[in-house]
């Protein structure tokens, strides 16, 4: 009788499930992940932030990349994964409509991949890099703390890493309305 | 990844920011994490910072000179404007056309 019907394309499907999966593969990976486990992420975000700051980091086994100088630690939990899965998995799905064959869908997976862990390195090195800045200058903001402060600005800069990669990869993919 | 297909209804920018809630709120808290007085703290600043963002990136969109009209609620084919006779205009509260 003429309903509206949500109907998806079987390839948007696939893509949505191998985006998932590999969500949840590396959610679990880095649950267990230790330092040398995430070398791969942490060592450019590192030499990024030391090219852009001037701060020197030594890796200390297991636990991460220390600045005795600064005191600053960065951990395992400061490596990104998250937001390099919140990037590729929405590069994916908001994407994938996009795609109209077999070989557009593999090079949106393998391009999102690739694009999400280039961001996230950046992101992550910009959002280090101005942490180090507001912990040397004490600065508090308001009713905020200096944690809450530091938590703040790492939301801030990876969501607006997170909206540019989306944009831009929207336009490149031919999507030309909804994304600001 | 050629021509798009005119599927999507509501605003793409929303994709990334539920994905972003989705891994950064929703999971931990699926995950037995809401009941530390950390969480609500980590989420509140999550919503907030990012939802602000989100606001001020769609606000921005807007009024970008070039911003088109979604796909969703454009008129094809356009509709060309036209010029309005003046003693043709109806006014339905009632009042009187000021003259």
């Amino acid at each position: 009788m003429g309903g509206t019907r949500l109907a998806v394309p079987v390839g948007d499907a696939a893509v949505a499930g191998v985006a998932l999966g590999a969500a949840w593969a590396l959610k679990a990976f880095y649950s267990r992940a230790d330092a040398e486990d995430l070398h791969w992420i942490l060592a450019p975000t590192v030499w990024l932030v030391r090219m852009s700051s001037g701060v020197a980091f030594e890796l200390e086994s297991h636990h991460g990349y220390l600045s005795r100088a600064r005191c600053f630690l960065v951990a395992p939990a400061c490596a990104g994964v998250n937001f390099m899965i919140v990037a590729f998995v929405s590069l994916c799905l908001g994407l994938a409509h996009t795609c109209s064959g077999a070989g557009s869908r593999t090079a949106l997976v393998l391009g999102g991949a690739a694009a999400a862990y280039a961001t996230t390195v950046l992101a992550n090195a910009a959002r280090i890099a101005l942490a180090l800045h507001l912990q040397a200058a004490g600065t508090a903001l308001g009713p905020l703390t200096q944690a809450q402060l530091h938590c703040a600005e790492g939301v801030a800069v990876y969501f607006v890493f997170l909206l540019v990669l989306f944009s831009a990869a929207a336009r490149v993919s031919g999507v030309r309305h909804g994304i600001g | 990844m050629g021509s798009a297909r005119p599927r999507a209804r509501i605003p793409l920018v929303l994709v990334p920011w539920l994905a972003y809630v989705g891994v950064t709120v929703v999971a931990p808290a699926v995950n037995g994490a809401a009941v530390g007085e950390a969480y609500s703290e980590h989420a509140v600043i999550t919503l907030g910072v990012s939802g602000a963002i989100m606001m001020l990136w769609l606000a921005a969109s807007r009024m970008r000179p070039g911003a088109r009209k979604p796909a969703a609620t454009r008129r094809w084919p356009p509709v060309k404007h036209e010029r309005v006779d003046r003693a043709s205009i109806r006014l339905t509260s009632g009042a009187r056309p000021r003259s």
